[in-house]
């Protein structure tokens, strides 16, 4: 591992003072929640119907969005990318509230930061900045698009993950 | 710690600590400002070339770097081109130029010993042909999944093996030097106690009035054979002999050069050792690096590889959108070279449990209800960014 790879983020206290800043509402004004219950299926946003072979589905989330007391998000969907029915991988798309606090580069890398159990890595693809993490025996990118953020987490033996992600790059919002 | 050792013992080793004690805050400060610019130059696009020379060998390779998953390269041996190379993606191809070359980027052993090709690199592709084969006619031969996961830590090995990953790879090398390193300085010829003698510095000086400025990297002492290093006697490592340098200009990094060099710290390995050795410049600093290797070899580290290491960037900026893949390329798995191939790749076989979140059941229908969002996106943990109100 290199500093890049150890570009993390904040140490977890850190993070943990972040938080209770916002949550006390004194230093990130802009940040507001929304209930799992009031969160919207993304709209605008426009994928494939298939990507290398993997035909993407919207999956059913509600019940576990709707149980959420609070996010940062007002929207999501989540597809599911199968190769006949094998889950391959899937793909996240969620709109944060109304707020700039979303484009900072510190409140990005912190949400990187939990979703991936890996030091994240910072890479350039396609010119946009991804960050690539890992989860349980699973590659995950992450990246950012104004108020968008994007997940995509494919299997560890899914063959050609980079691939999957030059393509999922140029979904539209 | 070697600080506090002097605390106490006079006035003049209080107030020469207090000084040590300043400078090395302004060299930590100099370090971080150097890693920050190295990861900026890492992100940009661009060509780059890159040269590790050894002893018998000089080595070099010139890119062009679109971005982190899409470059070329050409690989070049005492300047006879030897390897073209093109990764896309998931996706990489090889041409070896000369015929018999395949050896120079063939697995190896970890003592250095070619390792034999795997039973697919000689098994007959689609083409006919097997992958040994058309490498070793000057074909083209595409691995769709082959390409080397360079930021995963995958394809670790020692400097050298593989000179197109080492180039891809130079920034995470150059960062880790970094961190291993005492301190830096920037680079003054008045300076009284500059980072190298001038007698020992081989890299080029910025002219005096230029917009370039070289940051020099001090390394660490070589250790005394008194000193012990995870229970085992402290040997001198690649980081004591190191010699490195950045150049900037306008706050881009557009150089950095690296010396390996036993020379430099013959005569301190010689009284913290109690070495003679005899002979040449040249041949005492053979037969250090000899004993030296022996015994970092013995307790399962690298070896020490004298070398000059020169990275230069061109055309910082300048996006290369035309790289693709070869058009009637042999397909086939090119597990035979190192760094490349499946396992090279990040990616395993072995494992069929899905995505978190997700059950499906390879082979059978599944149900998508149980598929969920990735948990930090609308279930924050407690403790993370995600939840805000409280």
């Amino acid at each position: 591992m290199t500093p890049r790879r150890l570009a993390r983020i904040a140490p977890v206290a850190v993070a943990v003072a972040i938080l209770v800043s916002g949550c006390g509402g004194g230093s990130n004004p802009e940040l507001k929640g929304t209930n799992g219950s009031a969160i919207a299926a993304a709209a605008n946003v426009t994928v494939p119907p298939t990507v290398l072979g993997l035909t993407l589905s919207s999956e059913n989330v509600a019940q576990t969005v709707a149980s959420t007391p609070r996010t940062y998000v007002d929207s999501l969907v989540l597809y599911g990318l199968r190769q006949d029915n094998l889950l391959e991988a899937t793909f996240q798309v969620a709109r944060f509230n109304p707020g700039n606090v979303y484009t900072r580069q510190q409140f990005r890398l912190e949400m990187v930061d939990q979703i991936g159990s890996a030091l994240p890595v910072t890479l350039d693809v396609a010119g946009t900045t991804v960050y690539l993490t890992e989860g349980n025996r699973q590659r995950i990118y992450v990246w950012f698009a104004n108020r968008f953020f994007f997940v995509l987490a494919c299997r560890q033996d899914y063959q050609t993950p980079r691939s999957l992600l030059r393509q999922l790059l140029m979904v539209q919002t | 710690m070697r600080w506090r050792r002097g605390v106490g013992v006079g006035v003049v080793v209080m107030l020469s600590t207090v000084g040590l004690t300043a400078c090395k805050s302004n060299g930590d400060q100099i370090k971080t400002q150097v890693d920050n610019m190295l990861l900026q130059a890492e992100q940009v696009p661009g060509r780059f070339l890159y040269e590790d020379k050894t002893a018998t060998t000089d080595t070099v390779v010139k890119g062009v770097v679109a971005d982190d998953d899409k470059y070329e390269s050409e690989l070049a041996v005492n300047g006879t081109p030897v390897v073209d190379e093109v990764d896309v993606d998931d996706a990489v191809a090889d041409l070896f130029l000369v015929p018999n070359a395949v050896p120079l980027l063939a697995r190896r052993s970890a003592g250095g010993q070619l390792l034999p090709p795997p039973p697919d690199a000689t098994a007959p592709t689609a083409d006919g042909l097997s992958v040994l084969q058309a490498l070793s006619s000057q074909r083209w031969v595409v691995d769709p999944t082959g390409a080397a996961d360079v930021y995963s830590g995958v394809g670790t090995h020692p400097i050298g093996q593989d000179p197109i990953f080492d180039a891809r790879d130079v920034f995470s090398y150059v960062l880790t030097a970094i961190s291993q390193g005492v301190t830096m300085v920037k680079y003054d010829s008045e300076s009284i106690s500059p980072a190298y003698k001038p007698q020992d510095d081989p890299f080029p000086k910025p002219a005096f009035g230029s917009a370039i400025t070289r940051y020099d990297l001090v390394a660490p002492s070589v250790p005394t054979k008194t000193q012990q290093s995870g229970g085992n006697e402290a040997v001198p490592s690649t980081a004591d002999f190191r010699k490195l340098v950045v150049y900037v200009e306008h706050g881009r990094v557009i150089r950095i050069m690296e010396q390996i060099d036993l020379t430099w710290r013959l005569q301190n390995i010689k009284s913290n050792y109690s070495l003679s050795l005899s002979g040449t410049t040249q041949q005492q600093d053979a037969a250090a690096l000899a004993a030296i290797n022996a015994v970092t070899v013995g307790q399962g580290n690298t070896p020490i590889r004298p070398r000059l290491m020169d990275y230069q960037i061109i055309d910082p900026g300048v996006v290369a959108d035309d790289i693709t893949l070869p058009a009637n390329a042999v397909v086939g798995p090119l597990d035979v070279l190192v760094n490349r191939g499946a396992a090279s790749a990040g990616t395993t076989t072995s494992t069929t449990e899905p995505p978190e979140g997700a059950t499906p059941s390879e082979g059978s229908e599944e149900s998508t209800a149980e598929t969920t969002p990735t948990p930090a996106t609308t279930a924050p943990a407690s403790g993370g960014p995600p939840s805000t109100e409280g």
